[in-house]
């Protein structure tokens, strides 16, 4: 049976690296949130980014083309202003 | 920022080369980086040709990216960039123009297009995309 994995998960930093973190974090956020949460927050924003480009790059391979729409979009353009 | 303008994603619908795999690069690598200029989500979704599926991609993309504001300064940039074009002797459409004036207002470093107009404006870089 696959072993379930922890919730919880650790980070090794030097204490140098966890200095720059937090000084990082305490512009950021201020003072009142800790250097987890922003550290937390930032990892899940770029798993999320990850994801929707995932499915964007999906979608956008099934996509057939689009020259009726494509020269609809360039002839307005063409008409538009100069 | 990068900022891509109209003209990648006509090409793109066309599925031309260079735009498509740019446009694929750019997404798989720095979405967190990219934006359009709100006339290009103007001029992609008007027309009543584009089809459910590249609406509901449109719609996807525009959710994940930043979409830049046409105010006042995107507008006054754009006219001084339009002017400048002028004095040299080359024209601009007013949505290149706004285009543009969104990506110079935000700061951006890159524009990527397949439109020569763009090319030679010193706000940021030009990326310009040219058929193999």
């Amino acid at each position: 049976m696959a072993r379930r994995k922890s919730v919880d998960l650790t980070i090794r930093l030097t204490p140098t690296q966890r200095r720059k973190l937090d000084r990082t974090a305490r512009k950021k956020l201020g003072s009142r949130r800790s250097t987890g949460t922003w550290v937390r927050s930032l990892a899940l924003e770029a798993a999320d980014r990850e994801e929707r480009a995932q499915d964007l790059l999906r979608r956008l391979a099934r996509l057939p083309a689009a020259h009726a729409h494509a020269d609809d979009v360039e002839r307005r353009r063409r008409e538009d202003g100069r | 920022m990068i900022v891509i303008d109209t003209s990648v994603f006509i090409d793109a619908e066309r599925k031309k080369l260079p735009a498509e795999s740019r446009l694929r690069e750019l997404l798989a690598g720095r979405l967190g980086e990219l934006a359009v200029s709100a006339v290009t989500v103007l001029e992609l979704l008007r027309s009543p040709r584009l089809d459910r599926a590249w609406r509901d991609f449109y719609a996807r993309l525009f959710d994940s990216l930043q979409v830049l504001v046409v105010d006042r300064r995107a507008a006054a940039l754009g006219a001084a960039i339009a002017l400048q074009r002028r004095r040299e002797g080359r024209t601009m459409q007013n949505t290149d123009a706004l285009i543009a004036g969104c990506a110079a207002a935000e700061g951006a470093e890159l524009l990527v297009t397949t439109d020569q107009d763009f090319s030679g404006i010193r706000h940021f870089r030009v990326e310009l995309l040219r058929p193999p």
